[in-house]
């Protein structure tokens, strides 16, 4: 296991160039993720209609495992319904946990590669969470359930 | 200076990701010399008894090393006859016990304690208990550009409530010596007692409780080679008797009965229950291992490695150091343009380079120089000249790694 297979060019290119880097005009929900063990937190902008997610966006500081997996995140969730962005959370944390479940997943191409671009953080167990925080940061948004949660109370 | 040192440390014999290990992180914690893991083993298979209880041959030789390296420690931090040494867990928990019975006795609604910009939480926590539980008040002497503590502004920020000043000997961030001399100076004329954070300066700077004249001094013994688990402070004895005990428990009671409890005098009202016993006697072998070294010796080389390091630097222009302190200990942190500090911290240590990268336990000095968070570099006796070139090709490893 060397760098290069965490930082691959895809995470590399969301990093430096996030996608949906903005706070929304328009938003229903949001909530903010912290990881307080290293300091990274995203603060997560919906706006759904019809259990549809109509746009999502961030604002956030943290390293480039964080802010490449909220920018893909945000890319993989918009225009999702909220059922099919629950099951792509779910997809994308049994990801980080090693477990596969790709076979009952209806995703393109795209977007299974952008995911599991991810895969080689579980060799780097210190850094999970940087890749966990906005996805479920993103489910409790949708859910407007919480305004501010800490990704140590989820594990 | 130290040749051969490592081969004292037997952690470098392992490697890291296939890599000799280049470790940078001694103000987090220091590795260990043989001879200090020999004396936890030694004491664990012929020697082990709890202290002072017992009056059974293990016992009196277990509580006698207990206390010969509570002497070693006075004379290592050149306390005079009217200072005691505590032992604690860490200097986390000394520092707890200075703002605990401090705070207990002396403490009102409103009364003022400062302490500084530069400090570790561990000396930020413990006195905000006191501002929740006794509605105190927190005033931080700020410090400037360079990370220097604005000492001018220390007697603007002393007023007839203020009741106690807590201060680090040097920032673990930073690597910043603060001008104790000056600061204990300006508190004794008001008369105020200070607290000093030593857990860095214990280690790597010269340290003479009884020249400098401060009420406490908190540090650790995990810092300078020693076993994790002990902690010491240093007070003034008169302290002992203002304080009420710390914890309480087996070992620090004179007299117990049904109505009414008598506690402990001196350090023993101070060490209740069970000491890490092993500990401190493998402690001894750690002053030992640093008095042989000489610790000016250890000095002079960190600062000369700090020097060479921070010059290597200046020629990448994407390194920016966080703070040019006037007088700086053997520790600085950097980052690197664009590339935030854990991303730096997992590149570094597939080349076997061992740095911290966040906010180092401390978030306020962090958002005073507007950064989120730094990767820090720190050094101890066994680093070497080669051990900043292999941190200086690493980082431009890093950066070839985000320019793709």
């Amino acid at each position: 296991m060397n760098t290069k297979d965490l930082y691959q060019d895809l995470i590399l290119d969301h990093a430096t160039n996030p996608k949906n880097k903005i706070k929304l005009n328009y938003y229903n929900k949001d909530t903010e993720g912290f990881n307080r063990l290293c300091g990274d937190s995203v603060h997560i902008f919906v706006h759904s209609k019809n259990n549809i997610i109509d746009d999502i966006s961030f604002l956030g500081n943290g390293c480039a495992i964080c802010i490449a997996s909220t920018s893909v995140m945000t890319q993989a969730l918009k225009g999702k319904s909220e059922k099919d962005a629950f099951t792509l959370i779910n997809y994308f944390l049994d990801l980080m946990k090693k477990q596969n479940n790709d076979e009952h997943l209806k995703i393109d191409n795209v977007e299974y590669n952008a995911l599991n671009a991810f895969k080689s953080i579980v060799n780097f167990p210190m850094r999970i969470n940087c890749a966990t925080l906005s996805w479920i940061t993103a489910e409790a948004t949708i859910r407007n359930k919480n305004k501010q949660i800490n990704i140590e109370d989820y594990k | 200076m130290f040749e051969n040192i490592k081969d004292q440390f037997p952690i470098f014999k392992n490697k890291i990701k296939g890599k000799k290990l280049v470790y940078l992180d001694s103000a987090n914690s220091s590795q260990k010399p043989q001879a200090v893991i020999d004396a936890v083993n030694n004491f664990y298979t012929n020697e082990f008894s709890n202290v002072g209880r017992g009056i059974y041959t293990l016992a009196v030789n277990a509580s006698e090393k207990y206390e010969t390296t509570r002497l070693n420690i006075k004379k290592f931090i050149g306390a005079n006859s009217e200072t005691e040494v505590v032992f604690t867990k860490n200097a986390t928990e000394s520092l707890n016990l200075v703002a605990s019975c401090f705070g207990e006795k002396f403490i009102n609604k409103d009364d003022e304690i400062i302490l500084t910009e530069l400090e570790h939480h561990a000396n930020y926590v413990p006195w905000h208990f006191l501002r929740k539980k006794k509605g105190a008040v927190i005033k931080f002497l700020p410090i400037d550009h360079n990370g220097d503590l604005k000492i001018d502004e220390l007697e603007n920020l002393i007023t007839s409530k203020t009741k106690i000043i807590s201060v680090t000997h040097m920032s673990n961030v930073t690597g910043t010596i603060n001008p104790l001399d000056q600061i204990i100076s300006i508190a004794k004329k008001h008369n105020i007692p200070v607290c000093v954070d030593g857990t860095q300066g214990a280690a790597h700077l010269d340290v003479n409780f009884d020249q400098l004249g401060c009420d406490f001094y908190a540090f650790s013994g995990h810092k300078m080679y020693g076993p994790t688990g002990v902690g010491m402070l240093a007070l003034k004895y008169k302290w002992l008797d203002e304080f009420g005990p710390f914890l309480g428990g087996g070992g620090m009671i004179d007299f117990v009965s049904k109505k009414d409890i008598a506690y402990a005098r001196g350090v023993w009202k101070m060490e209740a229950g069970t000491m890490p016993t092993a500990e401190v006697v493998a402690l001894n072998e750690a002053i030992t291992f640093i008095n042989n070294l000489g610790k000016q010796n250890i000095i002079n080389h960190e600062h000369q490695l700090t020097q060479i390091a921070l010059e290597k630097l200046k020629n990448n222009n994407a390194v920016k150091i966080v703070a040019h302190p006037k007088a700086q200990g053997g520790v600085f942190s950097f980052n690197i343009d664009e590339i935030h500090s854990h991303d730096v911290s997992t590149i570094l240590d597939q080349e076997g380079v061992a740095v911290r990268g966040g906010h180092h336990c401390c978030q306020i000095l962090h958002d005073v120089l507007s950064i989120n968070s730094s990767v820090r570099v720190s050094f101890g006796v066994y680093n070497t000249s080669e051990d900043i070139e292999i941190l200086c090709e690493s980082i431009k490893k890093c950066q070839k790694i985000f320019k793709k």
